[in-house]
């Protein structure tokens, strides 16, 4: 799905989101200074290693943080024209699984383990809707029905446990959908899946954004998972955005030298490679960034610059924007890459 | 009846190998291990979980063999019970040429095991070998007797386990249970040579510091404790671990699976050039298809406790044949946007091991299942040269 944004309005804006948490060894910045647009209809990708701030990011957006972390002044996440984090707990929780709905990793833990599945896409339902439980009950049948459950007559009843892993994050996703939210937040849904499941999943996710018209965030590590599925894409580091585009161009132009570390070092299937790169060093610890740029004392281009200032989020093309100095190395690079792949 | 024509299918195979002369160094041959599902206050038998087979492959010296398959497809059994951290329910595992099946038996069991498997047979004036630990034991039968025969295959028991445990290493997938967090690293990296009597303490500093090295940490790390280790330093301690035993084999068990992708990458190059240096053998076990084409130079692929495709590299990615082999390379996300690829979504879940379906194990969710599938179980057969696969209609997906 093309997205054209001079068409199209921002559903949601995120502004210069900062989380920090207040822990007894020092503030973690798990989120500081993240900017991003999820338009209405299109899939946005978050893709980062661990630590990178891109999960909490999320329990951000529904305000679902741990009492240690604090959503720092000045910070905006404008949804629908509303300021999210200017709303009290009860329009929050009017928004929360109606506008805003969210699905899980791990199914297991995210489904509650004494409640029939009906039970809990119903909870939902009646929650948002002037609906009675005898229609609540039929609602949530139509949509286990239609996120492939097989017998949802029977599996309505069912609990948790009785289900496999993939069944398990069908009903997710019914009860997720269950309220047609304008935004679905999908926090790694397949990870836990194995390949031929999580085919399935993101499968039945596309088909139910065409129907719905919904706008996804989809969160992941997998680079593959975000080249198939989404439209645009934002690369996190260190709590930033290290470079966002679309998917096309993120690909195969990649303008910021964790994104061109990240791509060359997965296995893939569809190329021969001779050697996987390897990105040096470890993911930093959130306690002790390196000063300047957070990924300089990783990063093959960097120059003296790079660990005293932190670069900005700056557009280098038309809708292409990435946190470095040097990306043009970066594209020099990509080229030579090219060249040795032509040959 | 068609599992002894698997047997025979990879017996076949084996001397064909023999003659490109390749050295075996692990041989699994019908490897089958069930669990019993116990039940009711008498802990009754109820069921068997046959999370194992009918199992056989092959690895070479100095290649990488990928095992690879869905979770509950017995990839990872098949590492533990050649391990014997399980014993087989039957099968036999053999090592460098010599059967291993019965090492870990009590010796009593052990000869049973002997009786039952060799010296039946070789009772039988017509019997003719079919593979080359037939031949070599029949010849010692010839020679030495019965008695003879049952000496050289249980004698030392406790020689031969500590030789098995030396010749094959594994590295696990979690690093952080892997590693005794109140051991500090040298000791952890000592414990084993020092128990095998291949170094003596005071050669141990430098033996670790060099091994340690070669990993890529610092060698005046080596006093430190685990939870100093970052996920990806602890599996290069694990891996440095495995190396110091000299092993012939090294099982690594989705060991790059609990890693970030940044690292990952770097703990497969390690391996890669440590391969390259010592001539290292891996069997490698991993869900990930994608990782397994770039390490491995022969890939096995398990379904539900079986193999249903086993090739070359390039042959199995060039032209898989079986349907499930297609079906999962189509499932993989490619990190391509403009890759154009057959998209296969297959339907429903892998059936339980418990009550797997009949004829063949993938024909409820095979998309080009025919009616003799779920009656006929297929064998695994040689469709092209070195490339076996269990279908009844290969390569028509």
């Amino acid at each position: 799905m093309e997205v054209d944004k001079l068409d199209k309005k921002p559903l949601l804006t995120v502004r210069n989101l900062r989380t920090y948490f207040y822990t007894e060894d020092g503030v973690v910045k798990a989120v500081d200074g993240v900017d991003f647009e999820v338009y209405e209809g299109e899939t946005l990708g978050i893709v980062g290693e661990s630590g990178s701030g891109k999960s909490v990011t999320s329990l951000t957006i529904l305000r679902l943080l741990d009492p240690k972390g604090k959503i720092e002044e000045g910070s905006e996440i404008i949804f629908n024209g509303r300021n999210l984090l200017e709303l009290n707990d009860d329009e929050m929780r009017k928004i929360r699984g109606n506008e805003i709905a969210m699905i899980f990793q791990e199914p297991m833990v995210a489904l509650n383990p004494v409640f029939t599945i009906g039970e809990q896409i119903m909870e939902a339902i009646l929650l948002h809707q002037d609906v009675d439980k005898k229609t609540a009950r039929q609602m949530a049948i139509d949509m286990l029905r239609k996120v492939g459950i097989p017998e949802p007559e029977k599996r309505v009843d069912e609990y948790p446990h009785e289900l496999s892993g993939g069944m398990r994050q069908r009903a997710m996703i019914a009860m997720a959908l269950s309220c047609r939210p304008k935004l679905l937040i999908a926090d790694e849904p397949t990870t836990a899946l194995d390949v031929t499941i999580q085919a399935q999943i993101l499968e039945l996710m596309k088909e139910l954004q065409r129907e719905y018209g919904m706008a996804i965030i989809l969160i992941t590590h997998d680079v593959g998972v975000i080249a198939e599925n989404a439209d645009r894409v934002v690369v996190m580091y260190g709590g930033k955005v290290m470079e966002t585009a679309d998917v096309k161009t993120v690909f195969k132009k990649p303008k910021h030298p964790y994104t061109w570390g990240l791509l060359n070092a997965i296995p893939r299937l569809d190329i021969e490679q001779d050697r996987l790169y390897s990105i040096p060093g470890m993911v930093p610890d959130p306690l002790h960034f390196p000063p300047g740029c957070r990924f300089s004392n990783r990063c093959e281009f960097k120059e003296e610059k790079c660990t005293i200032e932190m670069p900005d989020l700056v557009q280098v093309e038309e809708g292409h924007y990435s946190r470095c100095f040097f990306y043009k190395k970066v594209e020099e690079a990509q080229k030579i890459a090219k060249a040795g792949e032509g040959a | 009846m068609s599992e002894n024509k698997i047997t025979q299918a990879v017996q076949n195979t084996t001397f064909q190998n023999q003659d490109t002369q390749k050295e075996v160094i692990l041989r699994i041959d019908n490897l089958v291990k069930h669990f019993p599902i116990k039940a009711g206050v008498f802990k009754r038998i109820v069921a068997w979980v046959k999370a194992v087979d009918g199992v056989s492959f092959e690895v070479y010296k100095g290649e990488t063999v990928g095992l690879v398959g869905e979770s509950g497809c017995g990839k990872t059994t098949v590492g533990m019970t050649l391990l014997r951290l399980y014993e087989p329910t039957s099968g036999r595992i053999i090592v460098n040429g010599e059967d291993t099946t019965h090492y870990f038996l009590p010796s009593w069991k052990a000869k049973k095991y002997v009786q039952k498997t060799y010296i039946e047979k070789f009772r039988n004036s017509n019997f003719v070998p079919k593979d080359d630990v037939d031949a070599k034991y029949l010849k010692i039968f010839k020679e030495k007797g019965e008695e003879g025969l049952i000496k050289y295959l249980v004698d030392n028991l406790e020689e031969k386990r500590l030789q098995f445990r030396r010749d094959i290493q594994i590295v696990f997938q979690d690093p952080y249970s892997s590693l005794d967090p109140r051991m500090r690293i040298k000791n952890i990296l000592a414990e084993g040579p020092l128990a095998h009597k291949m170094i003596t303490k005071s050669q141990a500093i430098d033996k670790v510091g060099k091994a340690l090295e070669e990993v890529g940490i610092h060698p005046t790390h080596m006093y430190r404790f685990p939870h100093e280790f970052s996920g990806g330093q602890r599996q290069r301690i694990g891996i440095a671990r495995a190396l110091l035993m000299n092993p012939k084999l090294i099982i690594a068990d989705e060991a790059v699976a609990a890693l970030d992708v940044s690292i990952r990458s770097q703990v497969i190059n390690l391996m890669m050039d440590l391969q390259k240096e010592h001539n290292l053998t891996y069997l490698f076990i991993s869900h990930d298809l994608s990782l397994i084409k770039y390490i491995s130079s022969r890939v096995v692929v398990m379904y539900l406790g079986k193999v249903v495709e086993t090739a070359r590299k390039k042959d199995l990615f060039d032209e898989p044949l079986h349907p499930y082999t297609k079906a999962l390379m189509s499932a993989i996300p490619v990190p391509n946007p403009e890759f154009k690829k057959q998209r296969i979504i297959l339907q429903g879940d892998v059936p339980s091991p418990v009550n797997p379906p009949s004829g063949c194990p993938f024909h409820p969710r095979c998309p080009v299942a025919q009616p003799i599938c779920s009656k006929e179980k297929p064998e695994l057969r040689e469709i092209k040269p070195e490339h076996y696969v269990a279908c009844h209609f290969p390569g028509s997906l």
